[in-house]
């Protein structure tokens, strides 16, 4: 009779403990958020992201901060602000290739003579309007990040979708 | 000995051995519920340490943590989506 009311409690508290975490926000304070997110947070015409210890695979995960602009005018001002490199002449439509570029951590525009571990690997993309800004703390990340597809064909298991 | 006698000494016996398969059969009942208890404990323990490594397992699987403004989980995916997106893209 214990015995049954015992595993019935156990059942229920590991219920109950999931449904708290599961229900839980799982949020970043704004003091915790990067300077990018801080800075460009109630600005018009954008909308910015933060995301903590986002997965690039099995075994790196970084901090990310995504800035996408709502309008063509918001856009362009972000896009000076990163100093983003301009079309060659000639290249007409908006192309589907994504920049990078690596930036200072706390001055975006400042692109080069960066050292390791001082700079962020930006990726810019005119087509989505959207910047996506990895913090990066080594070179181990960033080359986990460049080289993604091939750590994935290197690790078959990799393979699966890391979007939860 | 008389008749009586024996049949006295019979039944004397006899009440004694009933005793004792009595008070044998009271300890047997008594080791039962005692190891019964222990049966219980061990599965209140296990239950418990079950639950543990569940709560600890799902603590330590990988989740991102997302700002302030803890967007919605469709927003979230689309973040995360766009960003691997551009990954892919290099």
């Amino acid at each position: 009779m214990i015995r049954r009311w015992a595993i019935a409690l156990a059942i229920v508290a590991v219920g109950l403990l999931a449904a708290a975490w599961v229900g839980t926000p799982r949020t970043v304070p704004f003091d915790e958020c990067s300077t990018l997110y801080r800075h460009y947070y109630g600005t018009e015409g954008v909308e910015v992201a933060f995301i903590r210890g986002l997965p690039i695979d099995d075994s790196v995960a970084v901090d990310v901060t995504q800035i996408v602009a709502t309008d063509t005018t918001a856009w362009r001002r972000l896009a000076e602000d990163f100093g983003m490199p301009k079309k060659p002449a000639g290249v007409t439509g908006k192309g589907k290739a994504v920049a990078m570029i690596l930036t200072d951590k706390e001055q975006p525009a400042k692109h080069s003579g960066l050292a390791e571990g001082e700079c962020d690997l930006t990726l810019l993309s005119d087509e989505m309007r959207c910047i996506t800004v990895f913090h990066i703390n080594n070179k181990e990340e960033m080359d986990h990040i460049l080289y993604r597809e091939l750590y994935k064909m290197q690790n078959p298991s990799a393979r699966k979708p890391l979007v939860q | 000995m008389t008749e009586t006698e024996k049949k006295g000494t019979t039944a004397d016996l006899l009440l004694r051995r009933l005793d004792t398969e009595l008070q044998m059969r009271d300890e047997l009942r008594r080791n039962y519920r005692k190891m019964s208890r222990r049966l219980d404990l061990r599965v209140v323990c296990a239950a418990v340490a079950v639950a543990a490594l569940c709560v600890a397992v799902a603590l330590a699987l990988p989740r991102p943590k997302y700002t302030t403004d803890a967007p919605s989980k469709g927003q979230q995916s689309e973040i995360v989506s766009r960003t691997y997106n551009m990954m892919e893209q290099l």
